[in-house]
């Protein structure tokens, strides 16, 4: 480390600065008794008390939970959707409108949000005139524009892992007498499974968050959590606010931690794996 | 290094009759847009025979190994495996496996218990997965994989390139034997002639999609068909003439390469005045500090100076510059210890060869 300079460790310091002061102010203000989010009461601090206001606010939990409910099925949903386009990019050669199609799924990573959301709502209000379906702006609305957003990330992630995909492992399958669907269920899905789990979390983290397209395709009675945090921070800050943002981080930050360490064990492990089989190709026996 | 080593047993299952042949591609033609990866190529393998494919890359033997697995439909012709037209018959449902170059093993399953795995020799290896084996066990495994269906035919493309030296020269024996013993048809495509000389009872060789020869190792190496077939397998010196005297037991060559002419005993199917290629391979030049028996100015000998010596244990490889400038390559095994007084770089010397060491080519 000595030798990296005082360059590179004040730029390290500087990053971290940056990167994560906002984050621990916001944590020690949500302890903070003042009502003030920016006057540290330090004759009645810390407190949790802004964590059990947050418990009995009907309004926060309740868009906490939609916020969940629509993460885990836009995510489901984008998945399936985006493996299957992924699949048909990676696999299918040049068909007839590959290109059009390769367009069309990374459209919404490319194109603004405001965009997104402008165009879905125009053609939720177009389908409800003609079909009668989607009923009015609400979860059901909020969930479909979710989807079609998270479909690209997903598309994407599929779609490189795939790219890097042995095709010979398929072909060997479909010649040891394995039928098409049976090639995908055992052999290509089980492989493309770590892309199509991150591709997941990615989407439910996506659609955790947004704002912009929601707010959009969003009905009274639908807010999800980042529309209800957005609009109380419109009336100021309020500690409780920080509260449950610090719930946020650290559910992430946990999730993180248990990723990264589950991730070295399998290196190692992998590391090791290897060692071992070299050192079995040097001691093999030249039996003749 | 190019000896031939013929070690197979005869095939004493082969059938005889080119009628029955076990498997029969005819007029088989593969396009990939513009490019003709396989271009009408007719070919008969006989049940139980090691077939050896030879080319170099882009000649189209992996594309018709493919084309017999299936993964490729033909752009025009048939496949007939024992009589069974194979154009509408899937990958999966095709009595034909495939050891994949890779060995394509499934990364995220074990090995796994069969009968097969002692036949190569991995009989306590079935709990492990791909990553926990070494380069030569992941090799009998796909090997072993591809026989558990007990095809009737078995592709093999390139199966021992990606082992080191020594193992490989083992495998190769090992391959045969249980070839032998399971009786399975074999077709191996690679680029490797040695392998492909150890391996198979008889060889394709491959050029632009189009099967320039087939025939016996010996065959092939010895007579060969065409300048292409002469050049790719072994080293040869080739010679531009034109035929002098053509007479039933053999032709005389007038070429402006050699001080010489060039006497060739062999039946030759060629006319007066005809432009012909004449391929003698170097280990069938002696190399001579006196002039040999026919003397200065007889036909099959020439004077040269060697340029360069290459000592590869077995055999040496000299270089010589012959009197017209053309550099001839020699080789003698070096069957003695320390000859007595070895031919040394800028020595003058002989090279002289047998007539009927020589092949004239005309195409």
């Amino acid at each position: 480390m000595k030798s990296r300079g005082l360059f590179a460790r004040l730029a390290l310091v500087l990053g971290l600065v940056f990167l994560y002061v906002p984050i621990l102010s916001m944590m020690v203000f949500s302890f903070n008794n003042s009502r003030l989010v920016t006057v540290w009461d330090a004759a009645h601090s810390p407190t949790l008390k802004w964590y059990a206001a947050l418990l009995s606010n009907g309004q926060i939990l309740g868009a906490a939970w939609l916020s969940i409910r629509i993460a885990l099925i836009s995510a489901s949903g984008a998945v399936v959707l985006g493996t299957l386009a992924g699949m048909a990019l990676a696999r299918f050669g040049a068909f007839r409108g590959r290109l059009l199609l390769a367009g069309m799924t990374a459209a919404p990573i490319v194109m603004p949000e405001v965009i997104t959301g402008l165009s879905l709502l125009l053609l939720f209000v177009a389908t409800e005139q003609l079909i009668g379906w989607p009923k009015g702006v609400g979860a059901v609305t909020i969930t479909l524009a979710h989807i079609t957003f998270c479909m690209a990330y997903v598309t994407v992630v599929v779609q490189s892992r795939l790219a890097g995909f042995d095709e010979s492992l398929e072909e060997a399958a479909m010649d040891l007498g394995a039928r098409p669907l049976q090639v995908f269920l055992r052999i290509t899905l089980p492989l493309i499974l770590p892309a199509i789990g991150s591709g997941w979390l990615l989407a439910f983290t996506l659609s955790w968050d947004d704002l912009v397209i929601t707010q959009f395709v969003a009905g009274p009675g639908s807010s999800t959590l980042p529309m209800v945090i957005f609009s109380k921070v419109r009336f100021g800050v309020t500690p409780d606010v920080n509260a449950l943002a610090t719930i946020m981080v650290l559910i992430v930050a946990t999730g993180i931690a248990i990723a990264t360490v589950w991730m070295r064990y399998q290196q190692r492990r992998r590391e090791r794996d290897l060692q071992l089989a070299a050192a079995a190709n040097l001691s093999e026996p030249l039996q003749s | 290094m190019s000896a031939i080593l013929k070690m197979n047993a005869p095939t004493t299952t082969a059938a005889a009759d080119p009628a029955s042949a076990y498997v029969r591609i005819a007029n088989l033609t593969k396009k990939f847009g513009d490019f003709v990866a396989l271009d009408n190529v007719s070919l008969d393998i006989r049940r139980g025979e090691i077939f050896c494919l030879l080319g170099g890359s882009g000649s189209g033997k992996t594309t018709l190994l493919r084309t017999l697995a299936g993964f490729e439909s033909p752009t025009a012709g048939t496949i007939h495996i024992e009589g069974a037209d194979m154009s509408a018959i899937p990958p999966y449902e095709r009595p034909v496996n495939m050891m994949f170059q890779s060995y394509a093993l499934f990364p995220h399953m074990n090995v796994e218990k069969s009968e097969m795995l002692d036949i190569v020799k991995m009989g306590g290896f079935g709990a492990r997965k791909p990553h926990q084996l070494s380069g030569g066990q992941r090799q009998r495994v796909a090997l072993a994989r591809a026989l558990v269906k007990r095809p009737k035919l078995l592709l093999l493309d390139e199966p021992l390139a990606a082992l080191d030296k020594k193992l490989r020269e083992h495998t190769q024996f090992e391959l045969i034997n249980i070839q032998q013993r399971l009786g399975v048809t074999f077709i191996v495509v690679t680029h490797d002639q040695e392998e492909a000389m150890t391996l198979g009872q008889r060889l394709g060789v491959m050029n632009h999609g189009r099967i320039a020869q087939v025939g016996s190792p010996c065959d092939i190496y010895e007579s060969p068909a065409t300048r292409f077939v002469a050049d790719f397998i072994g080293s040869v010196n080739m010679f531009e003439g034109r035929v002098s005297e053509a007479e039933p037991d053999g032709v005389r060559i007038e070429c402006g390469e050699l001080a010489c002419a060039l006497r060739v005993q062999r039946a030759v199917s060629c006319t007066r005045g005809a432009t012909v290629w004449t391929a003698i391979r170097p280990e069938k030049i002696n190399i001579s500090r006196q002039p040999p028996a026919q003397a200065a100015g007889a036909d099959n000998a020439v004077r040269g100076t060697v340029r360069e010596i290459a000592y590869m244990g077995d055999l040496s490889i000299y270089l010589v510059q012959i009197e017209s400038g053309k550099v001839m390559r020699v080789t003698l095994p070096n069957t003695t210890r320390g000859a007595e007084r070895p031919i040394a770089r800028q020595e003058s010397v002989w090279l002289s060869w047998h007539g009927s060491s020589a092949v004239v080519l005309t195409e």
